[in-house]
């Protein structure tokens, strides 16, 4: 959908066998994937497989320990963190908004403060942005008198607004209600529709499935399956059967559902 | 009573001295505290950690009385006489420094590694993490703790006396020492410091109710104060 199909696909993130190791356990190993300009990779795994560990080497929260992360062709670890960090966003699963500050001024600092943009010009982008994902007219509420849909969203906007090159989104939905899902789960949807590049972990298959180019399974610290969601969700492979059946059992899905849910 | 009212003046004048050296160890100790409990803070390398650690314990585990004789009466052994003003501001400032900066630190540190991390993965740097982030969010949490500090702070004063500053209570025992008139004269002082620090309570009161309604009426919370633009 993305695909603007001009020449060949141009990889804004290229991730090579990145390992990670803390103090002799090793949480990621030999992690490979390349992410091309406004396609989304969707990164599903049982818990503690290290997907969030993944997303905060990508952001450099954490330190990778061996390989390296390419953005736009220029290995990260040669750029200062903070400018690394204002291109490649990172939105996680406890949104954190600020709590002292309300949702436009949430989302106006990073653009102060990062793009050096005047405060005329910040709260024009923060409004669009704010209004992109639904919240027009809220914009002077505090995080806590919003909801959680509705914090997630400013979250959502705040790191957006900033227009990095990727965005990674670690399970953006699992600490909400269940009738506060779809609001954010559109949301993504939306940015992936309209050329963000995306990194997007979640628990819920058949979104991981809707939403993404490319699907990515992750174990023990390792991919294991990559490809096509269609092609991931139909892998022969036990162990990821047994993943995707449980975790769609609840859903009320099927796995043939979820694969051509996405045309 | 009589003792009291004819002594008056010079009573308010040792009063004045002391809400002067009061004010004056207050700003030192919330400047020098805030500054170190910054640091505290946000520096990780551990001859720093280890020389603030050594700061607050030394100061806060010694007596104050012992720490302003050191000041005073203790340098002159090495060659240095410090005037009396500056030994009592310095001892007043920097044993309340001390506890300042613990409730800075913990105060900062209180307020989470995920508002850091939600600074830091926007690509702020630290200093904007701690001055636009941490900070303004943590320093409504501390303003109970620093208003024990600054009446702490006020009731030390009374010990300036110690080291021949004319303040409050020193002139109270002056003033008895010719009159004799001690109960009445010790629960004028009494009184006296009472006031200043029931005002200093309400005053911290109402930063607090401020601070807690944020928004609008917070003087920190200055992004939101931003006008919408109307036609965006
Ligand atoms: N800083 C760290 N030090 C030690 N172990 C860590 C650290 N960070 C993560 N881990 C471990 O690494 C593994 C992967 O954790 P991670 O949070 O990345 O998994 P996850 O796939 O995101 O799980 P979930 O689906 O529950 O969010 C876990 O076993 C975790 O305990
Ligand atoms: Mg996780």
């Amino acid at each position: 959908m993305p695909d603007t199909g001009h020449g060949p696909a141009e990889v804004v993130l290229d991730v090579q066998s990145v390992g990670m190791t803390v103090s002799d356990t090793t949480i990621l190993s030999d992690v490979s994937f390349q992410l091309e300009r406004g396609h989304t990779i969707s990164v599903v795994g049982p818990s503690g497989s290290g997907k969030s560990t993944l997303l905060r080497c990508l952001n450099r929260l954490e330190q990778i320990s061996h390989g390296s992360v390419l953005l736009n062709g220029v290995r990260t670890d040669t750029l200062p963190a903070p400018a690394l960090r204002s291109r490649i966003g990172l939105v996680s699963q406890k949104f954190a908004l600020f709590g002292h500050l309300d949702a436009l001024a949430n989302v106006t600092l990073g653009l102060r403060r990062t793009r050096h943009m005047s405060k005329h010009g910040a709260n024009q982008q923060a409004m669009q942005w704010l209004d992109r994902v639904g919240l027009a007219g809220l914009e002077k509420r505090r995080p806590h008198e919003l909801s959680g849909g509705q914090q997630q969203r400013v979250a959502i906007a705040r790191a957006a607004a900033l227009e990095p090159d990727v965005l990674l989104l670690d399970e953006v939905t699992s600490a909400l209600d269940p009738e506060l899902v779809e609001e954010v789960e559109n949301v993504v949807l939306g940015l992936a529709g309209s050329g963000t590049s995306l990194v997007v972990v979640t628990h819920e298959i058949v979104f991981a499935a809707k939403v993404a180019d490319v699907m990515l399974m992750m174990e023990d610290g390792q991919v294991v399956e990559v490809g096509s969601p269609k092609d991931v969700l139909a892998s022969s492979r036990p162990r990821s059967q047994r993943f995707f059946a449980r975790h769609l059992r609840g859903s009320g899905d099927t796995v043939s559902e979820a694969g051509l849910a996405r045309p | 009573m009589s003792a009291v009212v004819s002594n008056l003046p010079f009573l308010l004048n040792g009063f004045v001295l002391t809400l002067g050296y009061a004010a004056g160890a207050l700003v030192f100790s919330m400047l020098l505290g805030g500054l170190l409990g910054t640091v505290g803070y946000a520096v990780h390398y551990w001859p720093v950690r280890w020389a603030l650690r050594a700061f607050v314990g030394l100061f806060r585990n010694t007596p104050f009385i012992v720490q302003l004789y050191i000041w005073f009466f203790g340098l002159p052994y090495v060659g240095v006489q410090l005037a009396a003003p500056v030994a009592g501001l310095l001892g007043l400032g920097l044993y309340g420094s001390s506890y300042v900066t613990e409730i800075v630190r913990a105060g900062l540190a209180g307020v989470g590694r995920e508002q850091e991390e939600a600074g830091l993965s926007l690509g702020l740097d630290h200093r904007d993490v701690i001055v636009r982030v941490v900070w303004p969010q943590a320093f409504a949490g501390m303003v109970p703790a620093l208003t024990n500090e600054a009446v702490a702070l006020v009731k030390n004063t009374s010990m300036l006396g110690f080291i021949t500053i004319t303040e409050l209570t020193l002139r109270t025992q002056q003033t008895i020492s010719s009159t004799f008139a001690s109960l009445p004269l010790y629960l004028t002082a009494g009184a006296m410091y009472l006031i200043i620090n029931v005002l200093l309570t309400m005053l911290a009161r109402r930063l607090e109710k401020v601070l807690a309604r944020g928004g609008r009426g917070s003087a920190l919370n200055l992004e939101s104060r931003t006008e919408v633009p109307v036609d965006a």
